[in-house]
């Protein structure tokens, strides 16, 4: 092999350098720590160059997806899913609790009638009925009395099949008078009778009469906006008394009668064409009467 | 040989190492082909001897320097010396070599730079592999993988060897190599270069 022509070890530093370099590259790593000043200060005199060629060249070859971002992707994903089953979760509890809460306030009305609430959701509207996704397996039948959140009336059905079932709603115009109490304290014992009628914008209008002073004979006008309005009407199904119709959102003078005949509007606490779920109120006697054949005080 | 070139090329060869031989790393980036170990042998087969063996020096610090090992506990660590007396062998190595081979020939620089490449390779491995026998070493260190990856690297290098032959040949003339001809630098007369012009 050609000799290199290296000089000799005493005219040159090389030897020197080598066997500085030697002991340096044995030294115990805690006595190295000043290395890392040297390789900052040449990070930095590389940047320039190496810097521009890594994002040309992140251009041309994407860099390769690493086994740990890999896994890191993957928890990420998990972490999001279980988040995503969580945040639903916690929604569905809250719905389940609602409806609990709905349907023990439903319950707690007119307990003499023993009924099953049903919760079921609107499937669609086909003219001025609502479809329910509730039918003859669920055990509803015609007449049966749906509310909204198991105290809003939102009215009866009109036809059942085996899975749906088609409500009418009492603020539909095709839907009958319906008679209510409109309920002037907290305890309902003074109430004052009225009789109810769909206005097509989703309130109801009717007649009610003051009531009168024994004393001075004077008219009392105890019915105020914000009273609430239960249905009391014979020609319902007794699943569907005292369920709530509305509250009351004015008081207007009757004109055609005059003296103590007033009219009312009363508005129901949701808009009933537009509710997504209801509460069908199944009898558990399968009670089947008709508006019709309900008896005393029935919608004239 | 020009020192200022020498610096610029050298800059431009481990900001390449830095910021390009990541990139284009088979596999899962254990192999990572060199731009510096072509420009050593390029150094080596060109520059008078002692400028050789300086610069392979030089060059072997800087990636020592632009090089951080793994600690066991997942930091890292500069240690200076073992790349450096690798390149020492490996200057020296092709010091030894350029004697035997056409310098300009694309495929020996080639395989001239393989071999560099597993001379540095073996020898910083060797020194890693002296330094995990001290009691206590924080280096992450199996000496058979490394050394495997280490001649994968060798390997590789090749890729950009080849690719670098050309380059770098057109760069002659700047160097100032004071024997840049065919044959060692005992040679390098005007006749050798007369020969070489010849050659090709």
């Amino acid at each position: 092999m050609a000799r290199t022509g290296v000089s000799s070890p005493g005219r040159s530093p090389l030897p020197w350098a080598v066997a500085l370099l030697i002991l340096v590259a044995l030294l115990p790593l805690n006595w190295l720590g000043w290395v890392g000043w040297f390789a900052g200060l040449s990070e930095t005199v590389l940047t320039p160059v190496s810097h521009p060629l890594r994002a040309a060249g992140r251009v041309f070859v994407p860099a390769p997806r690493r086994e740990d971002e890999l896994d890191a992707d993957r928890l990420r994903e998990q972490f999001e899913a279980e988040q995503l089953r969580r945040q639903q979760a916690e929604l569905e509890i809250d719905r389940l609790t609602g409806l609990v809460e709905r349907l023990s306030a439903g319950a707690a009305i007119n307990t003499s009638v023993e009924v099953r609430q049903w919760p079921a959701p609107v499937t669609g509207a086909a003219g001025q009925y609502l479809v329910v996704r509730a039918g003859e397996r669920e055990g509803v039948v015609t007449n049966s009395v749906v509310t909204t959140d198991g105290i809003q009336l939102l009215g009866q059905v009109e036809g059942v099949d085996d899975r749906t079932s088609r409500v009418l709603p009492i603020t539909a115009p095709v839907a009958g008078r319906i008679n209510g109490v409109i309920l002037l304290d907290q305890t309902g014992e003074q109430r004052v009778a009225c009789i109810l009628a769909p206005a097509g914008d989703n309130t109801l209008r009717g007649e009610f009469q003051l009531s009168q002073d024994p004393i001075t004979g004077q008219a009392v006008n105890a019915v105020e906006p914000g009273q609430e309005v239960r249905l009391l009407d014979n020609a319902w199904p007794g699943a569907a008394q005292m369920l709530l119709i509305g509250l009351v959102e004015r008081v207007e003078p009757d004109e055609n009668l005059g003296g103590l005949n007033r009219l009312v509007v009363v508005r129901p606490r949701a808009v009933l064409r537009q509710v997504g779920e209801v509460v069908v109120r199944v009898p558990l006697n399968a009670e089947r009467s008709d508006r019709g054949q309900a008896g005393e005080g029935g919608t004239p | 040989m020009n020192w200022l070139a020498f610096a610029l090329l050298a800059w431009i060869a481990l900001g390449m190492q830095l910021g390009l031989a990541p990139l284009l790393s088979p596999g899962s980036g254990a192999v990572v082909g060199s731009f510096v170990i072509p420009v050593l042998v390029y150094i080596g087969l060109h520059a008078p001897p002692r400028s050789a063996i300086w610069a392979s020096l030089l060059l072997g610090v800087l990636i020592d320097l632009t090089t951080p090992m793994t600690r066991a506990d997942g930091g890292e660590a500069y240690i200076l010396g073992p790349y450096a007396i690798g390149c020492f062998a490996a200057g020296h190595f092709t010091l030894a070599a350029r004697g035997l081979v056409i310098k300009r020939n694309p495929i020996a620089f080639t395989v001239l730079c393989v071999l560099a490449s597993a001379v540095a390779g073996v020898v910083a491995v060797a020194f890693f592999t002296a330094r995990s026998l001290y009691p206590g070493d924080p280096i992450a260190w199996t000496p058979g993988t490394e050394l495997l990856n280490r001649l994968g690297s060798a390997l590789f290098t090749s890729v950009f060897a080849l690719v670098l032959s050309l380059p770098l040949a057109l760069l002659t003339p700047f160097m100032g190599f004071a024997h840049s001809g065919y044959g060692t630098h005992h040679h390098a007369s005007g006749g050798g270069r007369a020969a070489a012009r010849r050659h090709y």
